[in-house]
């Protein structure tokens, strides 16, 4: 459960920290990345930093070793809806779980929708402080959409100990700048749009050091970079047989 | 480790036989996480013409089915029932009450004493 954990997590924040409006200019290029590399990451935070509202459906593909050591796969849909600066929500559908996130400007809640539990906490009224909160204090990454970090381009790159541009390939025919990062315990890869819209179209991130190299792979499908999204969405009416449960304090978990 | 059976009460002696013969049983399945004693461990090496097992044999004087209060799981079991005090949900599986919490996004199950 923890490596699911930590995997998944890893991937997601990734995912989300793509999508923060970057306003921190002039970082360095680090020793041992290719500058194309560092430049198509900066282009792209910088590009979805200027989006107001957008919704994405991601396809996600999981690696995981069971107790034998045999390494399966799993797949979950993510639909991610982000109106900034203070709304997001998540609902996420995978082979052992449908749940849904909400950050209304108030409060963080998680609803597992297919055991008819939820759980809720008080939230500072910034998205990019909710989801803070949120990981450090309850260990909550919600899928591609930690993206009101202000140093996403920095977060993004901050472990990265190397960087490689390995050329314009494509995703679903959609042609792309595919770049390759390495850090400690992973290495992911990264298909940027070649277009005026420098999206994220795909991410793979490979555990290096587990045997079997178990990836985690989002697809980021139908970009929808000026969606319409009322309050409505962001609201969470408990069902009336949903039960409220609480959060396990990130502190006290046992790993 | 050889009990000295025939020193023992007759109860002793069928609880002790009853034991054994479930965990011999047990060992040829995984054992659910939720049977967790608190009891000395015997770790019992025994080779078969295949392959070599590894049972555990724990000693106990009391029944199979107690849980330890602590003890957290991501899948109930069957058969639960759910009982709501004070507000809040739990679930009544085999004896032992589970308190649902959200630790990430994951699901988990904890064992606590009677609400």
């Amino acid at each position: 459960m923890n490596a699911y954990l930590s995997r998944f997590s890893l991937l997601i924040v990734f995912a989300c920290l793509i999508f923060a409006p970057s306003l921190y200019a002039g970082q360095q290029s680090q020793a041992g990345v290719d500058p194309r590399a560092d430049q198509v990451i900066k282009q792209m935070s910088r590009y979805l930093d200027t989006l107001g509202q957008f919704t994405i459906h991601l396809k996600n593909t999981e690696d995981r070793l069971t107790p034998s050591g045999r390494k399966v796969q799993y797949e979950s849909t993510v639909d991610v809806l982000v109106r900034r600066p203070d709304r997001l929500r998540a609902d996420i559908k995978g082979d052992d779980r449908l749940q849904q996130f909400f950050y209304d400007g108030e409060n963080l809640i998680l609803f597992g929708k297919d055991k008819g539990l939820y759980s809720a906490a008080q939230a500072p009224d910034t998205l990019e402080a909710a989801l803070d909160m949120a990981r450090e204090e309850y260990g909550i990454v919600v899928p591609a959409a930690d993206m009101v970090a202000n140093h996403a381009y920095e977060i993004l790159m901050e472990n990265v100990t190397y960087g490689e541009y390995l050329g314009l390939h494509t995703v679903s025919g959609i042609p792309c700048h595919h770049l390759l990062f390495s850090q400690d315990e992973v290495d992911w890869q990264l298909w940027v749009e070649d277009s005026k819209t420098p999206v994220p179209r795909k991410m793979v991130i490979t555990e290096r050091l587990v045997a079997g190299g178990p990836q985690f792979t989002a697809h980021f499908l139908n970009w929808n970079l000026s969606a319409d999204l009322p309050d409505e969405y962001f609201i969470f009416l408990p069902p009336e047989l949903a039960e409220k449960i609480e959060f396990v304090p990130a502190e006290t978990e046992n790993n | 480790m050889r009990l000295p059976i025939g020193r023992l009460s007759l109860l002793c002696r069928c609880r002790i036989i009853f034991l054994s013969l479930v965990f011999w049983v047990m060992s040829w399945f995984p054992l659910p996480l939720f049977f967790q004693l608190q009891d000395t461990e015997a770790v019992v090496v025994r080779r078969t013409p295949a392959k070599t097992h590894r049972v555990v044999r724990q000693t106990t004087r009391r029944t199979v089915r107690r849980v330890k209060v602590g003890t957290r799981i991501s899948v109930l079991p069957r058969g639960c029932t759910t009982i709501r005090k004070s507000g809040r949900v739990y679930y009544l599986c085999d004896g032992a009450y589970y308190l649902p919490y959200y630790e990430g996004t994951t699901l988990v199950y904890v064992v606590v004493d009677a609400p």
